[in-house]
């Protein structure tokens, strides 16, 4: 089986099968872009920790592929994800996002669903203001323009008040 | 978040009552809560149920290309706001059912609670009690004069109950909610006399979101059921009162909610002496719901008892099971909201029934209704061309004038003989009866057969579009002709095509002219049963179902076999009500008018022209189309 190198932002080289990175729709595209090569493949918005965390999440799965077809059938909670996933996703919040990010770069769909999907997790049953405070978001709104959306919105007021 | 494509992906992956909240965390994220393409994943997982929603939106598409063509042309956050007013909304709702303390709602697990520990809990049971103390001298005036004392025992000791209190509600998944419902009952003990036991079963069903109004409908069933043991059986007793009413909670902020006021108070009283151990298959002895051979009785102590609750008619109302039971036989106010059913193809079909309107709309710029007046010009346009061609083609005139006053004859003469041999092709003999169209009557009868569909009326009509997958047009109408006969009585035809169960069925009633009250009964919501028309002394003519293809291609026969096959009365209706819009009462006349098959009864047949000019009705033609039954829209 070939070999592809990958270098992070922070110069570290990280050697890994090609189909392994191949699952990467971005890598994919760059091998078949510049050919077969021993020059590493650049990743300047990827840092080497995280993206030793995705090479990991990439052999799992590709060692363990998950059943696609069956997965329509059933129907899905949102915190259905499987146990390698969600234990993968037990990172600090910064991380998280690192990872999210690394996944829309690289264009890793499951993992960018896994991901997103445990942010999804952090968000439901929150109010507004727990939210921001959990990403750290300024609220922009002006008093005027945040009671005109609570009023479009009615049911939010209540949500926080309970 | 650094991203907007990271918000929109997890944004994605939410409900919409957490959409909502994410609304408002800031400007970028209210931007992504807005997209379009974010509500049409969301649109499309309530479509199709998917709850886990990856890519399905190309598995889809590819499956159901013409929804791929119908959503693209919408702002989807409101089309899903049409389709699924009872979802959309239902987050306000929940919030007034909470503001009067009526239920807790659990937003982090979607569940639905009662509030029996809160203060709204214990007034819904004073209130209750309030209901009962009400009721309470109705039950007494009932009850045999025997138990008399041990009653006004009974009434003494409502003040100071000590309740056993059942509070059984649902757990309401997100995903489907059409009502809550909450199920109380209330065993009370009386000190003084121990055996004799009051149930109050309360049944709360609350319409959440109710279609057109701001506020919450709320239906309350209370069930009263006092037990009077006797020694003797026959002399026990079990009273039960019935007490329903509607009210509505008032949405604060808005001022069109409607008060619908207390209904239906019915007082029962089930002798028990009508008891029968072994006459199992009984039905009379099951009243309202109360199977009276669920009471066991103790025959050693010769005392009367309860197994429990649960087997006395109010079956399991305290087990896990008997709350599936009654969550499947959730009671839905909102029968009439656009998705109801959670039938894939018959969503879609709903979808299709709604969108095709409103994107010839938009794809023209123009009403949906003006485009159908145009089309009806149009057609006519072209019906007139058809004529004119017909005009010219001696052989299908003879044959048209020929059937259409074969039809108006026997019509006149012997109407149920004739509408059953034209329509039922087994009897082709009749028509040949007729065939010699130099009989004498066929002369002599026309300025009566004139006259006739002059004073014939179309009484009771129902007409509706609806648009299948295909986006074809599908046609459905009911319609009574009332029609004077001989012997001083009218003869009342009822005419009725239903596409969805491809049905088409004439009946007939003959009744005394100064006596035609029933007739108007035939309305839109008449049911077809059989036999509930044989009550109303209808009886059935010809009766016809018939296959999706073989309709389809009637449909697609029909404009050329209209003029020189009216044989068919189904043709003849079908085709006089596709793409028109009959007036509420119109003349027979105008009927004929609409298609100017006028102009062919005045078609002399001799010479081969038009002697009497057709017959001019402008006022008719103008209010045709006053009124537009399909979606209740005056556009004169």
């Amino acid at each position: 089986m070939s070999l592809v190198k990958l270098e992070s932002s922070d110069e570290k080289v990280f050697e890994i099968e090609k189909e392994i990175a191949c699952m990467s729709v971005t890598i994919k595209n760059m091998i078949e872009d510049i050919g077969e090569s021993d020059a590493p493949i650049p990743l300047p918005n990827v840092t080497s920790t995280i993206l030793e965390k995705v090479l990991d999440y990439c052999r799992h799965h590709h060692q363990h592929p998950s059943p696609q077809g069956d997965d329509k059938k059933d129907e899905k909670r949102l915190d259905d994800i499987p146990p390698y996933d969600r234990d993968f996703c037990k990172v600090d919040q910064p991380t998280l996002f690192e990872l999210i990010l690394a996944a829309n770069y690289l264009d890793i769909k499951p993992l960018l669903d896994v991901t997103c999907k445990t942010v999804a997790n952090m968000i439901r049953g929150k109010t507004p203001e727990e939210i921001r405070k959990i990403f750290n978001i300024k609220n922009d709104f002006t008093p005027e323009e945040e009671e005109q959306i609570r009023k479009e919105n009615e049911w939010c007021e209540d949500k926080g008040g309970n | 978040m650094k991203s907007i494509v990271l918000v929109f992906n997890i944004l994605k992956h939410l409900e919409i009552d957490d959409i909502y909240c994410c609304e408002i965390v800031c400007k970028d994220w209210r931007k992504v809560a807005n997209q379009n393409k974010l509500w049409e994943i969301l649109f499309l997982k309530k479509l199709f149920n998917i709850t886990n929603f990856l890519n399905e939106e190309i598995d889809i598409y590819n499956k159901h290309g013409r929804l791929k063509e119908l959503i693209e042309k919408f702002n989807i956050k409101y089309l899903y706001k049409q389709c699924f007013p009872n979802h959309f909304n239902r987050f306000k709702n929940l919030n007034i059912l909470k503001n009067n303390k009526i239920i807790n709602y659990d937003h982090a697990n979607g569940h639905c609670s009662s509030s029996s520990s809160g203060n709204g809990g214990h007034n819904n049971i004073i209130n209750t009690l309030s209901d009962f103390k009400i009721n309470k001298s109705n039950i007494h005036n009932n009850t045999n004069n025997n138990n008399k004392q041990k009653e006004n025992e009974v009434d003494n000791d409502i003040s100071d109950i000590i309740c056993n209190e059942y509070i059984y509600f649902y757990n309401i998944s997100k995903s489907v909610i059409d009502s809550y419902q909450f199920n109380y009952s209330y065993e009370f003990n009386n000190n003084d006399y121990k055996n004799c036991r009051l149930f109050i079963i309360k049944k709360d069903t609350y319409q959440i979101s109710p279609p057109g109004k701001n506020s919450i409908n709320t239906k309350v069933d209370l069930i009263f059921l006092l037990f009077i043991p006797n020694e003797i059986k026959e002399y026990s007793k079990i009273i039960k009162v019935n007490y329903n009413y509607n009210y509505c909670i008032e949405n604060p902020d808005q001022s069109n909610y409607q008060r619908v006021y207390p209904f239906n108070f019915n007082l029962q009283t089930i002798e028990l002496n009508n008891y029968n151990d072994d006459d199992d298959d009984d039905d009379d002895h099951h009243q309202n719901g109360i199977t009276i051979k669920d009471i066991e009785f103790n025959e050693n102590s010769k005392n009367y008892q309860y197994k429990s609750m649960q087997e006395i008619g109010f079956k399991g109302l305290n087990t896990s099971e008997i709350s599936e039971e009654l969550m499947i036989k959730i009671e839905s106010f909102a029968n009439k909201f656009s998705f109801y059913s959670n039938n894939e193809s018959e969503k879609l079909n709903t979808l299709y029934y709604y969108l095709t309107p409103i994107l010839l709309n938009i794809e023209t710029k123009k009403p949906f209704y003006k485009q159908q007046q145009h089309h009806q010009q149009k057609q006519q346009q072209q019906q007139q061309l058809e004529i004119l061609k017909l005009k010219n083609q001696k052989i299908s005139l003879l044959n048209v004038k020929w059937k259409l006053t074969f039809f108006l004859n026997i019509l006149k003469n012997k109407p149920v003989e004739f509408l059953f041999y034209a329509i039922n092709d087994d009897y082709p003999i009749h028509y040949h009866q007729y065939d010699n169209p130099n009989e004498e009557w066929y002369e002599n009868d026309k300025p009566q057969l004139l006259e006739l569909i002059k004073i014939s009326t179309i009484k009771q009509y129902y007409h509706r579009f609806s648009f299948k997958g295909s986006g074809k047009k599908i046609i459905e109408f009911k319609f009574s002709i009332s029609i004077p006969t001989t012997n001083n009585t009218t003869l009342t035809l009822y005419i009725e095509y239903l596409s969805d169960l491809f049905l088409f069925s004439i009946k007939y009633k003959e009744s005394q002219n100064n006596n035609n009250d029933d007739d108007n009964n035939y309305g839109i919501d008449d049911d077809n049963d059989d036999d509930n028309d044989e009550d109303k002394g209808i009886k059935i003519l010809y009766k016809n179902k018939f296959g999706r293809q073989e309709y389809d291609l009637n449909l697609l026969k029909e404009n050329k076999d209209n003029f020189s096959n009216l044989s068919s009365l189904m043709k003849l209706v079908s085709f006089l009500f596709e793409g028109k819009f009959p007036n509420f009462k119109f003349k027979l006349v105008s009927l004929l008018i609409i298609i100017n098959l006028d102009q062919f009864m005045s078609f002399d047949f001799d010479s081969s022209k038009i002697l009497v000019k057709p017959i001019s009705s402008n006022e008719d033609k103008e209010s045709m189309y006053a009124f537009d039954l399909d979606f209740g829209v005056n556009y004169e």
